[in-house]
Order: C-alpha cells, then sequence, then structure tokens
C-alpha cells in the first residue's frame, strides 16, 4: 500500500494506492466543531446533497446514471465524533479493468457535481426534495425511537447535561421543525467555506491521472486555520438512578460509566483494554460470563468505549422482574475490574484487538480511518498502535480502573404486556 | 481437487470431496490478511418432521436453533474462551434451511479451523446445559417480540403459508422450546450433524492444500457411521393462503406493511426455463418495476407515500416463489393498492433489462472483494441449486425482453397476502 498526501490549500488529497480490491473508493471528509444544534441541519444536508441535485434533479435519474456506470453506488453520512461532526460523501466503483476507463473521470465528475452542484433555485433547496428528506430525517428519528435498545441509549445519554456527549447522532423532531430550505442552504455554503476537508482516494488507480481530475473539478479554495477539538470532557457524577416505563416484553438497561483524567497513553490503549475486557471482547468478557453464561439472564450485554467522550457505556436487556440482579451482577463485574483480571483475560482482549486492527487493513472504509485520525494527531499510526497494545500491563489496568465511576444506570423498563 | 472458474470474474473456486462425505468450497485470496471459515449444516427450521433410522420424529419447533446454541459447550472448555485465546470472531445462526458455524479470523488458521471442526463433532450438552440455555433463549425471543418488523414478517409468513415451517419462527416461541427436551436435541443432532449432510466454506487468505489437509486429519479423529441421510417429511403446501389480510397495533410512529405474492413454480412449466433462469427474470422483473429505478417508486415518493425506496425480496419454496414488497407509510392502503396496479401492468423493456443485466454482472464482481459476501454467496448456491453456479454472468447475458414479457403474462392470478404493523390509536 502506497500512501501520499497533498496538502493543496482549500482541502488535503490523501492517495492511497493499493490492488488489493476490486473496486476503487474515493471519499470527501468534511469536519468541523460540533455545534449541538446543528446535528439535525447536518444530518438533513448529508441526505438532501446525496438524494439529487442541478444534474439529476430526481433521485431516479441519478440512479439510473449510477447503474449506467456498472452500478457505482454514491453515498453520504455524518457522524458525531465527541465534540466534531464528521460528514462523508463517497463514491465505490468498478476498477477500470472490469468495465471501462471512462469509469474513473465518470465517478469523479459525479461525485464532485453532487456535492458543489446542489438542486438549489436561487437560495432555496429544491422545496418537493426538501419535503421528502424532511420526511425521511423524521422517520429516522422516529426509527430510533421505535427500537427499544436505541431508546434507552438515547434516554440515558440525556441524563448527562449540558455536555454535546449528551445529544444523539441522529437529531430531533423539535430541530427539524426549524429547518427551511433557505437556511438549510445557508448551512450548505457554511460548510462548503468553513469545515476542514480531506479527499481520500483508495484503489488500484494511476493516481497521477486520478489527481488531475480532482484537481479540477474539486473546487474547494477557502484556507482554515480554526482549531478543533473534538474531546469532550464530561466530569464526573455521583451515580444516579433513572427509569421509564414501555411497554416491551424486556427491559433494557443502560449504564453510562466516566472515565476521569486520563492520560493520553490510557484514553488510547489502555481504555480499549479495559473495555474489551469488560463487555466489548466478541462473546467471552466479564459482563457476558456473568449475565449470560453464569445466570443466563440474557440474550445479548456488551460494553462500547466512547473515546472523544471519556464514556463506557453498557447495555442488556433482561426479563423485567431481573432488573435489579442484573444490575448488580454489573457492579459485580466492574468490580471485578479493580482487582481480579487474569493474565488471560489480558491476552485474549489484546488479541481481539490486534486482529481487529488487521482486519481493518482489509477495509477500505477502516484504511481511511487509520490515515485520518493518524493525520489529525488523534492516533498513532497502525504499526505502533500493533505494538504499544502489547506492552500494556496489569498494573496499567488496575490504574484505569481506579478512574472509572459509574454516572447513569438507565432502565426503560418492560413488563407490562404481561 | 476441482477447480471452477467464475465466468467474468477471474476467480476461481476450488472444491474437494472428502472420503467421509463432506464437501469443502474454497475461494483464497493472497490480498487479503482475513479469512472466514464457515461449517454449514442442512439443517435449518422447517426441519421438524423428518424420518431417520426408520423412526418417524414429529419435533417441537425451534430445535434447530437451540443446538446451535449448544454446540458452543465442550466437555473440556468454553469454545468462546478457545477461540477468545485466537482472537478470532466465531458466532452461529439458525435459518429456515442452514445452520452454520463461523469463524472470522486474521491469524492462527489452522487452530480456528481445527478448532470448529472439533466443536461441531463435539456434541456436549446435559441437562443442566440445556436448561441453561433456555433462559437465553426466551431472552432472545422476547428481545425479538419487542421488533416491530418481526412482528410484521411472523404476522406475514403465518397468513401466507398453510402447512409450510417457514410460517414459524426460526427459534420457535416460549411456549415451543419449553417442550424441547435434551432427547430431542440429541436425536436431532444425530440426525443431521453428519459429514454428508454438511459443507464447509473457506474464503480469503489460506492455502486450499492446507486446508484440506486439516480438515481430513481432523475429522480422522471421528468415527462417522456410514447411515442413511435423514428422509425429510415435507407437508404438502397447497396453493391457498390463510387470509389476506392482518394487521397488529404496536408503538410505531409509521404504519409498515408488507405484500407477499404466492407464485406457482408450475405456471411457468411450459416456458422450459431453468429454475436458475425462471428466479433471475423474475428478480429483474421486481428490480425494473419495483426498484430504486422504477417510476413508482419515484411516483410514491414524490407524492409523500413513501419516503425512501419499496423494499423488495425474492423467495423461493419447493413449489412457489414469494414475491415480497415492504414500506413504511402514513397511507397504507394507497401504497397496497398502487403495488396491486403496477403487479397487473408489468413491462421490462430492452433497454431496462441491458442496464440490469450490467448491474447484476458488476455485483458479481464486487462479491469478491468481500470474503463474507462470497462466502454467503457460494452457500447460496450450495443449499439451493447443490453446486457452485458458475455461469450466471452467461445465463444474465442470454436474458431477453422477449421472454421477459412471456413470464409477465404468466404472473397473473397469484395469490396475496398482507401484513401491516399500525401506530397505536
Amino acid at each position: 500500500m502506497e500512501y501520499k498526501k497533498l496538502s493543496l490549500g482549500g482541502y488535503n488529497l490523501h492517495l492511497i494506492k493499493t490492488d488489493k480490491f476490486k473496486i476503487s473508493h474515493i471519499e470527501v471528509i468534511f469536519h468541523n466543531n460540533l455545534e449541538v444544534e446543528d446535528i439535525t441541519k447536518r444530518q438533513f444536508l448529508t441526505r438532501i446533497l446525496t438524494e439529487s441535485n442541478k444534474t439529476y434533479p430526481t433521485n431516479r435519474k441519478l440512479l439510473i446514471e449510477l447503474e449506467n456506470l456498472y452500478d457505482s453506488s454514491f453515498y453520504g453520512q455524518t457522524t458525531k465524533v465527541g465534540n466534531s461532526l464528521i460528514t462523508s460523501f463517497g463514491i465505490d466503483f468498478l476498477n477500470p479493468e472490469y468495465a471501462d476507463k471512462s469509469i474513473v473521470k465518470g465517478c469523479i465528475k459525479l461525485l464532485f457535481d453532487m456535492l458543489l452542484n446542489p438542486n438549489v433555485n436561487i437560495s432555496e433547496f429544491d422545496n418537493k426534495t426538501f419535503s421528502i428528506i424532511k420526511e425521511r430525517v423524521k422517520d429516522s428519528i422516529n426509527h430510533a425511537i421505535e427500537d427499544p435498545k436505541r431508546l434507552s441509549l438515547i434516554n440515558a445519554l440525556k441524563h448527562l447535561g449540558n455536555t454535546p456527549s449528551a445529544y444523539n447522532n441522529i437529531g430531533s423532531v423539535e430541530q427539524l421543525d426549524f429547518i427551511t430550505p433557505t437556511n438549510l442552504y445557508e448551512y450548505y455554503q457554511k460548510m462548503i467555506k468553513n469545515d476542514y476537508i480531506d479527499i481520500f482516494v483508495v484503489g488500484n488507480l494511476d493516481m497521477e491521472d486520478v489527481t488531475k481530475i480532482i484537481l479540477a473539478e474539486a473546487k474547494f479554495n477557502i484556507i482554515k486555520n480554526h482549531k478543533i477539538n473534538m474531546h469532550v470532557s464530561n466530569s464526573k457524577q455521583k451515580e444516579s438512578l433513572y427509569h421509564d416505563s414501555s411497554n416491551n416484553f424486556e427491559t433494557n438497561i443502560v449504564c453510562i460509566l466516566n472515565l476521569n483524567n486520563l492520560t493520553t497513553y490510557e484514553e488510547r490503549y489502555v481504555a480499549n483494554i479495559y473495555n474489551n475486557i469488560l463487555g466489548q471482547n466478541s462473546l467471552k468478557n466479564k459482563l457476558f460470563q456473568k449475565l449470560r453464561e453464569d445466570n443466563s439472564l440474557c440474550y445479548g450485554v456488551s460494553s462500547f468505549y466512547q473515546k472523544y467522550d471519556g464514556l463506557i457505556i453498557i447495555t442488556t436487556g433482561v426479563d423485567p422482574s431481573k432488573t435489579k440482579e442484573a444490575i448488580k451482577l454489573i457492579k459485580e463485574s466492574l468490580k471485578e475490574m479493580n482487582n481480579n483480571i487474569t493474565d488471560e483475560e489480558i491476552d485474549y482482549a489484546k488479541e481481539q484487538i490486534i486482529s481487529s486492527l488487521n482486519y481493518s487493513k482489509d477495509d477500505m472504509n477502516r484504511i481511511i480511518d487509520n490515515y485520518f485520525y493518524y493525520d489529525l494527531k488523534e492516533m498513532d499510526d497502525i504499526d505502533t498502535r500493533l505494538k504499544t497494545y502489547k506492552e500494556v500491563t496489569k498494573d496499567e489496568i488496575y490504574a484505569l480502573s481506579k478512574k472509572v465511576s459509574i454516572s447513569i444506570i438507565y432502565t426503560l423498563d418492560g413488563g407490562q404486556n404481561e | 481437487m476441482n477447480k471452477v472458474e467464475i465466468l467474468g470474474t477471474r476467480e476461481t473456486i476450488y472444491i474437494e470431496h472428502l472420503d467421509n462425505g463432506l464437501d469443502i468450497y474454497m475461494q483464497p485470496n493472497d490480498k487479503v490478511k482475513n479469512f472466514y471459515i464457515t461449517l454449514n449444516v442442512k439443517y435449518g427450521s422447517i426441519y421438524t418432521n423428518y424420518k431417520y433410522n426408520g423412526e418417524k420424529h414429529e419435533d417441537p419447533k425451534g430445535i434447530a436453533h437451540y443446538l446451535e446454541h449448544l454446540m458452543f459447550n465442550m466437555p473440556d472448555e468454553d469454545a468462546f474462551e478457545h477461540f477468545a485465546t485466537l482472537g478470532s470472531s466465531v458466532n452461529a445462526y439458525t435459518s429456515n434451511d442452514v445452520t452454520c458455524y463461523e469463524v472470522f479470523a486474521n491469524s492462527h488458521f489452522k487452530e480456528n479451523l481445527s478448532y470448529l471442526i472439533n466443536m461441531v463433532y463435539t456434541p456436549y450438552f446435559n441437562k443442566e446445559l440445556v436448561s441453561k440455555e433456555r433462559g437465553i433463549i426466551t431472552e432472545e425471543i422476547k428481545m425479538y417480540e419487542d421488533d416491530p418488523s418481526t412482528n410484521l414478517f411472523r404476522n406475514l409468513y403465518e397468513n401466507l403459508f398453510i402447512n409450510d415451517e417457514r410460517r414459524y419462527l426460526v427459534s420457535g416461541s416460549v411456549d415451543d422450546i419449553k417442550q424441547i427436551k435434551s432427547d430431542d436435541i440429541s436425536n436431532a443432532y444425530k440426525a443431521f450433524y453428519k459429514p454428508e449432510n454438511m459443507f464447509l466454506i473457506i474464503t480469503g487468505n489460506f492455502n486450499p492444500e492446507e486446508a484440506v489437509a486439516i480438515t481430513s486429519s481432523v475429522m480422522n479423529n471421528f468415527g462417522f457411521a456410514e447411515e442413511d441421510a435423514p428422509e425429510l417429511i415435507k407437508n404438502n403446501e397447497p396453493f391457498e393462503i390463510n387470509n389476506e389480510y392482518i394487521s397488529k397495533e404496536m408503538d410505531v410512529k409509521k404504519s409498515k406493511v408488507a405484500l407477499a405474492y404466492k407464485i406457482p413454480k408450475n405456471n411457468f412449466k411450459t416456458l422450459k426455463l431453468s429454475r436458475l433462469e425462471l428466479k433471475l427474470y423474475l428478480d429483474i422483473i421486481s428490480k425494473i418495476n419495483f426498484g430504486t429505478t422504477s417510476i413508482i417508486n419515484e411516483e410514491l415518493k414524490s407524492n409523500g407515500i413513501i419516503n425512501k425506496y419499496i423494499g423488495s425480496r425474492l423467495e423461493e419454496t419447493d413449489d412457489y416463489f414469494i414475491q415480497i414488497f415492504i414500506a413504511e407509510t402514513d397511507y397504507p392502503d394507497y401504497f397496497i393498492n398502487r403495488i396491486k396496479d403496477t403487479m397487473s401492468k408489468l413491462s421490462a423493456s430492452d433497454e431496462d433489462i441491458s442496464r440490469k443485466i450490467k448491474v447484476a454482472t458488476s455485483n458479481l464482481i464486487w462479491l469478491f472483494d468481500n470474503i463474507e459476501s462470497i462466502n454467503t454467496s457460494i452457500q447460496d448456491d450450495i443449499l439451493n441449486y447443490g453446486t457452485v453456479i458458475n455461469d450466471i454472468n452467461v445465463i444474465y447475458k442470454s436474458l431477453s425482453s422477449e421472454t421477459a414479457e412471456k413470464i409477465i403474462e404468466k404472473l397473473e392470478n397469484n395469490l396475496l397476502t398482507i401484513s401491516v404493523v399500525k401506530p397505536q390509536n
């Protein structure tokens, strides 16, 4: 894999040449500090820019063109990472050897045409498209609420209070009502003007040729100098219990842990291993062992580490009559993390993490992530990471566990159906 | 070892048949670091009635899935723990017609493959383990019972099928699994978990010769009795449905609608097409008329009836094709009527067909970029056609609008079942 970065003023162009894949991928990443009231707007914008544009004024016309380009695929997504918003637009297409040479130029032109030539009339997004997308955003918000697991997580996070971590990634119906075709277009212009922009090309392509085409199409000229801080500092809270009722069969439990005052090394390495042993290692971890294997309380239980929020979040679903027992077992698992971790558990965690890092070398999106976060100085390069994980000690994990505190235990109580 | 070239992709699948009856399908790819192994049992939730060793078995629902859960117990250790030491991801799933054990990893190839085979050929369950697993499966079923989409499809299949076992949940219901006894599970294991009723698929970074040698050597440690394969007792599925329409109220904001057309394969007998050709035609006709580039999709979107796209999928039983359409809408009745109306006016122009052929042949190449997708595609071929299909590109290119029109003519007079999950009043 050959990597080359070109700093081009308005954007950085990252070229990753590899013959691993039969397809190639180009991604444009917009990145900026989070303003919580913009989450819904950003989700809306991502969707409207991938639906149609001036050249392809309906989604059908766009999709027919993509099918003609050997079923290339164009998509966008927005994620909230700590205190920042990352929006990416990607196009995947067959390598020219399986299609024809014009596919490269055709796909690059389409990608930038979609981003720079939106379906706008004078100074507002096309009203019809706007209505379709508004309904779609509303649906995706409602979808999250229909899913007890996601709803319990959304509700639990709200109790974190006045912090970006309390907001979910999908937006809210309340914010949606304030979005108009005009202010959305203003927000689009703001994103193009103010966001840092990185363009990644991955594939077995003639990179000189690709660079020439991108230079001609990617008309992002504004140089940015502001600082981006992705990290949220969530202060330690007193343990609090919250609950809501539901008509579900199961009770969904969410337990939010604060990681207090971690060093960069702990945040990048030790916390990952800690989380893996606690609840992330595939099917073999403390929570899984206690709740599922030893006590048959649940089908699934896991924890995930939100590095940029300084949080670990545990989720599970149990029979309503077993809620207290499950919470007790979660607390017991956390207690074990203080002084009862075996060498085997540490080895499993390291094996799992190393395996996942190796896996990332075969996945286009994760290849991009590895370079993107390294470039932001938020991650070490992959070889350093592979080496450093191996060196994490048990004492370092115990030291980190002293910095872990429960802040919120939330239950979405079920059982009213029975 | 047989080598089968997949036309139009520059890829080859290696096939080995072991003396003990196990077939191994391999697609090596040294450009990636990972490998993906699946050990598949031709035994799924619909196999509840069968004859084995002269005895008739009529099992409670959910045994295949229950057995899948239990297979991770080993006499001396927990299989999850062993795979954890290797840094691998291990899992399993059960569907209507297959139970599949899967390992995904990028190191310790020999250990992963050996242990997976050892695990699946070492049945170890006692009353205590069976009882422990019952609690876990009960929670799994309850988790799905809270899910609106699961309810939508369960109601759809219950009404679409009269006798076919697809009308029941793969896991069985909470009441079903209460009836399952250790002996039922042991009997099912003995009947179905035999090399000649199973197949192994390996994709990704590995050496095929080494894979065959490891598999043979590990399997030589097990004595496989030469017995007849279990004989499935199939229920005749009549050309009938239980109900045309069923709705359920749940905590959803928008109605979820599913329509299923029950299409007898007999309708197409005179066209003299193979099962695969027929399936490809039906799939393409459905994509042209209801897919993301269809006129009705655009119309329903622009009228605010749907806001994304019409979901569609084509399923197959022994005697029927099942064409399913799904959507979320505030106007379920209007949506249903528009689908019915479009079904009565299907078309497939030359231009549409050639564009969809381009899409399908491109997708075939995309498949090989993902070691999981290609593994699943081989699994589909084996379960549905008993062999790896190597000329699908050629078949696609032979499809014509003339034949598509003849198929459309025969698509009249099918049975339709509709399931709706509505918001609560």
